[in-house]
């Protein structure tokens, strides 16, 4: 089964990503399937660090001049 | 002409085996619910172009007010309404996302990857314009009108203006969330979906500089969100971060402002950078010229933007030690910069060189965006900004940067992969003409601005003094021209989506990155589900 006769039973919106490592753990050498499901483990913990520094930086500003105009 | 027949070592028909299950939604809900890069790209330019041609309009606004001295068809509050917007629209609503187009479409086939990392945020971010921008259209009707205080939206006068100003926080909010929301995906994806081989000092320049822009927007965006917060504070919640009456100071938002936005400039031009650096090499047939110093040199321009926001604010007062540093720090900008344009230039020493659309307006970039480069050196001296400031030099210097610079690069962007985007190939003959004619009607415009900046034309005025009256007709008819020449745009590339000959899929010899030499034309709407062989 390749990626996209695998698409047609996932729901609407299943993104190419998903479908990827879907498929490839059903075709892919191992190590294929193990470096997709890295990868997207990986992107979720940049992202997390991402909002992270946003929120930090955003509450530091307010943060900051409310303090100093008390 | 720098069209070839397939010389690649890939046979794409074998790359791309999976093209019969090439499948597409269709109606309404394939943009609506889209989670797929091509099409979120294409929205992502369509609406930068329709944004385009409403900041477009608001501009023939402006310059038909100063036409002539005197007022003549808007009221000053309904003109600085039009400043005001106009400067948000484009910045925010058309040059932005235009590039974000741009990293859309490329990065994920650039690198490697079957998709961005986060496909669902990603419509997200993209469907967040929309309302943003109605906001900022909606501003206008609002009573007392659009809010006139400036794309910079300085205190006191956002804290005092009308109910436009709650519409216009809340769009910049908006567009701020929808910023972050893209740069994180741009940051994660490319960190992590590079194809296995695609190491990070092997991809194309492109991707180089939109990751570091994606830095820059997750470190400056947040600081412009806690500026309009405060504002909205300050007016509705009863804070006093600017208001001087109540122990407030007004000059803190300038500096929290700035620290956001000349980063925000930077955010325009890395980009562009980018999309030069893809094309100058591909028209030059040889590999860019110093491929490592250009993602460094563009590292540093991108720290160096967050150490010299002050020089926007000489003289709103600050120690002379102050204004020194600021002036140096700038001035120190010129190097790096100056590290990518003679390495654009060194690419095209000795190459085989044509010129074709997208070179010309590579070239035109390149010679205007230096010219706005030194407008800005000048401005950075303290002594003669002090003289400068609010003046049109200012207006000239950085429309050289914004509309020579990042429009012209965007456009240089299209006309090289609408090959590859549409499987079409536009109308060379008309192309050359919207570059020439661009390229003329932008310098009757914007060049003479530098005369009237000179000779203390302040401006945001909806009336000047007889002595600049020549000039500024100039600089009007320069205007209409340039807005008549972006619908030349429009048609040519409206021609190409529906009558072009077709493309090859590698339409240009000289481009050597993955999508024109593993992919065919047009790019398949899935493509690389499983990764290339590098």
């Amino acid at each position: 089964m390749d990626a996209f006769a695998l698409t047609s039973s996932l729901p609407q919106f299943y993104h190419p990503t998903e479908i990827v490592i879907r498929s490839s753990l059903v075709t892919a050498p191992l190590d294929e399937e193990q470096r997709l499901i890295q990868n997207r483990r990986n992107a979720r913990r940049t992202a997390a660090v991402l909002w992270l520094i946003v929120a930090s930086i955003f509450f530091y500003v307010l943060g900051r001049y409310y303090w100093l105009s008390q | 002409m720098s069209t070839v027949t397939h010389d690649h070592p890939h046979d794409l028909s074998h790359d791309q085996d999976h093209d019969h299950h090439d499948h597409k939604p269709t109606g309404i809900m394939r943009w609506v619910g889209s989670t797929n890069h091509k099409d979120i790209g294409t929205m992502y330019l369509w609406f930068s172009f329709t944004m385009f041609l409403v900041g477009g309009a608001m501009a023939m606004v402006i310059r038909a007010e100063l036409f002539q001295p005197g007022l003549q068809i808007v009221t000053p509050e309904f003109f600085n309404s039009m400043t005001t917007y106009h400067g948000l629209i484009m910045v925010f609503g058309a040059i932005m996302p235009a590039f974000v187009g741009f990293a859309n479409w490329l990065i994920p086939m650039q690198v490697g990857a079957p998709d961005m990392a986060f496909p669902r945020m990603n419509n997200l971010s993209f469907w967040l314009l929309p309302p943003a921008a109605l906001l900022l259209i909606a501003a206008q009707f609002a009573p007392g009108g659009g809010a006139g205080v400036g794309w910079t939206m300085y205190a006191p006068l956002t804290t005092q203006a009308g109910p436009a100003m709650d519409l216009t926080i809340f769009a910049v909010h908006i567009l701020g969330i929808s910023s972050i929301m893209g740069s994180i995906n741009i940051i994660t994806t490319i960190l992590n979906m590079r194809a296995p081989g695609m190491d990070l000092m092997k991809m194309p320049l492109f991707c180089w500089t939109w990751l570091i822009t994606a830095y820059l927007l997750v470190a400056s965006m947040p600081v412009l969100a806690g500026a309009v917060t405060m504002t909205l504070t300050d007016r509705h919640f009863g804070t006093n971060f600017f208001n001087a009456a109540g122990g407030g100071d007004p000059v803190l938002y300038q500096h929290v402002f700035w620290f956001f936005g000349h980063p925000e400039v930077y955010i325009i031009a890395i980009p562009a950078f980018g999309v030069i650096s893809q094309v100058i090499p591909a028209f030059s047939r040889k590999p860019l010229f110093g491929y490592a110093s250009m993602v460094y040199a563009t590292a540093s321009i991108a720290i160096l933007s967050f150490l010299v926001w002050g020089h926007h604010m000489y003289t709103a007062g600050m120690p002379v030690e102050t204004q020194l540093y600021f002036m140096y720090a700038t001035t120190l900008i010129a190097i790096p910069t100056g590290v990518k344009v003679f390495n654009w230039v060194a690419t095209m020493w000795q190459g085989s060189l044509t010129f074709e659309t997208p070179m010309l307006f590579s070239l035109g970039f390149l010679f205007l965006f230096s010219l706005g480069g030194f407008t800005g050196l000048v401005l950075s001296v303290v002594p003669v900004d002090v003289q400068l400031q609010d003046t049109y030099y200012v207006v000239a210097h950085f429309h050289y940067v914004m509309v020579a610079g990042a429009l012209f690069s965007a456009f240089a962007g299209i006309y090289f992969w609408l090959p590859k985007w549409t499987g079409k190939m536009y109308d060379e003959t008309l192309g050359k003409w919207h570059f020439w004619l661009s390229l003329i009607f932008f310098n009757i415009t914007f060049f003479v601005q530098h005369f009237l900046g000179l000779a203390g034309m302040p401006r945001r005025i909806p009336d000047y003094a007889l002595q600049f009256a020549e000039f500024n007709k100039i600089s009007s008819l320069g205007a209409f021209g340039f807005g008549l020449s972006q619908l030349l745009f429009l048609y040519v590339v409206v021609k190409c989506i529906r009558s072009g000959e077709k493309a090859l899929d590698r339409q240009w010899d000289g481009a050597d990155s993955l999508e024109w030499t593993h992919l065919p034309s047009p790019a398949p709407y899935h493509s690389f589900t499983t990764p290339p062989k590098l």
